[in-house]
């Protein structure tokens, strides 16, 4: 999943970056509003966490022009301004929560996971298809109660394939959303990732949970 | 000279203004009783002249000669030297007869028409002459008349002229201006003495206002008292409820400071204390971060809702609340609750619009954390003095015996619902400054729909 970070405060920025890419996220980190527009627009972002005073573009207008090129994906508003009013602006403005300054980073998570699975459909922290769950909150992966460990990488594959159960993804989109911008990034390796996550998940390749689409992509299977 | 009178006080700009108009009212009336006395004067004096004017036409006689006579006279004025009644005849350039009364002198030549008489008032000014000779040297009014004398005899035209002595009227002219002078001016002064009288007692309230003013400047009192006219009473209760605000805010803020001072010198002192500690403990030095945290958010909005301005204007919300209301249905959606929302459509806040948005934003977040899958919002005026927010949800209620706690900073019932548990609180501040009321309905107060909720009062 790859977030978008607009912050001008560097502490914080670096802060939410480092705690977002140890829960699995790809962050694409910016400090002014100028760059937040950029990104958005032209990189496959799952989410925004948007800081309202931002340099060079305001937050809301940041916000607005991306709502007004029909870009989708949710958007977390962080703003010191605490009154209503003001969070009604931001509301109004496209997005689709806010956390007021300061704020817990557990707080930010939490939020960010909630926002996340709501785009999934989910109603909590706990992504399940069968006997595969995905505790998004803690990152332990279990197969029919068996933990399974994965590399950051396999996590992030599994967890966007949770969130896009029965659906085709190209590999091109695996590669826009676990990959972080400045990586060389290979499609092939996506195939390697997939081998190893269907060995670790699935060793007698009995259950195949993962299907190959020749030309198309993959498919994580909705159990029955 | 400009200077003196941008710096005159109102009561003597009113005085000026009443003296002025007493001067242009009393100078006109003065003209016009004046011109109507005189003409008066002359009427009377033109009377008289008539009288002669016939008696000496009735005892104008011609011979069969041709020559004009006049006897048996019925003015004896006429005949008595300097009597003041005196009388010409001329025909053409040639003096016929002379009066007595007229000896060694003449009366002025003027102007005769046929048939019609001539009057000219010494009172009202000079006498238009066609001639002057060694005429009387005191004021006279004068009647000319021409007549044209045919008896078959002789056939001539005669101007006939009487005169009377102007003296008599115009002394009685005379005292009449100065009576009328002397009635005009005393009444003037009287008028301009009653309206400073007047005007003194219509500013006294400006003057007591200003008196109050430099005392609550001093200090020596606090508000206006409210012995005023109906018309300044209104001006210095709207200064009052100013006054009240402004001290409010001062305490407010006075308190705000000394509550934060306190509440963050406590846990800098903890955090200095963990800090010199060979062995920090981050927990320890988290929760005081949080707690700091919280004090200046609490602290920092009670300070920003007390910033209102004095005079209370009427704002029509309905809007407004329906956005907050959508904004708050889009938030609570993805977990699965409903808001259900009926708001009068009229709806008028007397206040600061963030202020209301402040109350029901908090309230309606209240709800949504506790409510299961509904949460219901009815807002009315009662008239335009009192606001009535009521928010119900169907989540489990709040005990009474916690319903103070509630309402208290930073309290919270219960970790489920997020939050820095300062919302109510808020709410409970910005309600007290209206004067208004906030309560917890109890689980059976309402209905088995909505079992627990939250009535706002704010008086406008």
């Amino acid at each position: 999943m790859r977030i978008l970070v607009a912050e001008d405060e560097a502490s914080i920025r670096e802060h939410l970056e480092q705690r977002l890419t140890e829960k699995g996220y790809i962050v694409d980190a910016v400090d002014n509003g100028a760059d937040a527009l950029y990104c958005g627009e032209e990189y496959a972002i799952d989410l925004a966490v948007i800081d309202l005073g931002l340099p060079k573009v305001d937050g809301i207008e940041v916000i607005k022009t991306l709502r007004q090129q029909n870009k989708k994906f949710p958007i977390l508003i962080l703003t010191a301004r605490s009154r209503w009013q003001e969070k009604v602006e931001g509301l109004e403005a496209g997005a689709d929560d806010y956390l007021t300054k300061p704020f817990h980073i557990e707080e930010l998570i939490a939020r960010v996971n909630a926002l996340v699975r709501r785009v999934a459909g989910q109603t909590d922290n706990m992504l399940t298809n069968g006997d595969l769950s995905v505790d998004v909150g803690t990152q332990v992966v279990k197969y029919a109660g068996e933990n399974i460990d994965l590399t950051a990488y396999e996590y992030r594959l599994l967890h966007y394939l949770m969130l896009n159960i029965d659906k085709v993804v190209s590999k091109t989109e695996l590669v826009e959303h676990i990959y972080a911008e400045d990586n060389d990034k290979d499609s092939n390796t996506i195939e390697v990732f997939v081998r190893r996550l269907r060995t670790k998940l699935d060793p007698s390749s009995k259950h195949k949970p993962i299907e190959t689409l020749r030309g198309r992509g993959y498919r994580l299977v909705k159990a029955d | 000279m400009l200077t003196v009178f941008k710096n005159l006080s109102l009561r003597n700009r009113a005085a000026l203004a009443a003296a002025l108009t007493l001067f242009f009212f009393f100078s006109l009336a003065g003209f016009g009783l004046l011109r109507a006395y005189e003409d008066s004067l002359n009427n009377a004096a033109e009377g008289e002249l008539r009288a002669y004017m016939l008696s000496l036409l009735g005892a104008i006689d011609v011979d069969e000669k041709g020559v004009l006579s006049l006897e048996d006279l019925p003015v004896s004025a006429f005949n008595q030297p300097n009597s003041g009644v005196y009388a010409e005849v001329w025909q053409k350039q040639r003096l016929l007869w002379r009066s007595n009364s007229l000896i060694g002198q003449s009366l002025p030549k003027v102007e005769t028409r046929l048939g019609k008489y001539q009057f000219y008032s010494s009172i009202t000014g000079d006498i238009p002459l066609v001639e002057r000779s060694s005429e009387l040297s005191s004021s006279n009014n004068i009647l000319s008349l021409k007549i044209d004398w045919n008896d078959g005899v002789l056939s001539e035209q005669f101007d006939l002229i009487v005169a009377n002595d102007a003296e008599p009227f115009l002394r009685r002219q005379e005292g009449y201006k100065e009576n009328l002078l002397l009635w005009l001016l005393g009444l003037g002064l009287g008028l301009v003495f009653l309206q400073i009288l007047l005007f003194r007692w219509l500013f006294r309230p400006i003057n007591k206002v200003v008196d109050e003013l430099e005392s609550i400047q001093a200090g020596e009192q606090q508000q206006f008292s409210d012995q005023y006219p109906n018309e300044v009473d209104r001006l210095t209760q709207s200064l009052n409820v100013f006054l009240a605000n402004e001290n409010q805010h001062i305490k407010r803020v006075k308190e705000s400071l000394a509550n934060l001072a306190h509440s963050l010198k406590t846990p800098l002192a903890v955090i200095r204390a963990e800090l010199s500690n060979k062995k920090i403990d981050q927990t320890a030095l988290q929760e005081q971060v949080d707690r700091i945290a919280t004090v200046i958010n609490y602290q920092l909005n009670r300070t920003s809702t007390s910033v209102r301005p004095s005079y209370r204007q009427a704002y029509s919300c309905y809007e407004q609340v329906q956005r907050l209301i959508a904004v708050m249905q889009r938030l609570h959606e993805p977990e699965g609750i409903l808001i259900e929302a009926n708001i009068a459509s009229d709806l008028v806040f007397k206040g600061d619009v963030d202020d209301l948005s402040e109350v029901l934003g908090n309230v309606l977040e209240n709800a949504c954390k506790w409510a299961k899958s509904r949460a219901s919002v009815v807002i009315s005026n009662d008239g335009d003095r009192k606001l009535h927010i009521k928010v119900l949800d169907d989540g489990p209620g709040i005990p009474q015996d916690q319903i103070n706690e509630v309402l208290q900073r930073g309290r919270r019932l219960d970790v489920q619902a997020e939050g820095q548990g300062i919302g109510l609180s808020m709410v409970n501040d910005i309600v007290e400054s209206y004067s208004g009321e906030i309560s917890l309905k109890e689980s059976n107060d309402i209905n088995v729909e909505f079992p627990s909720g939250l009535a706002v009062i704010i008086n406008m």
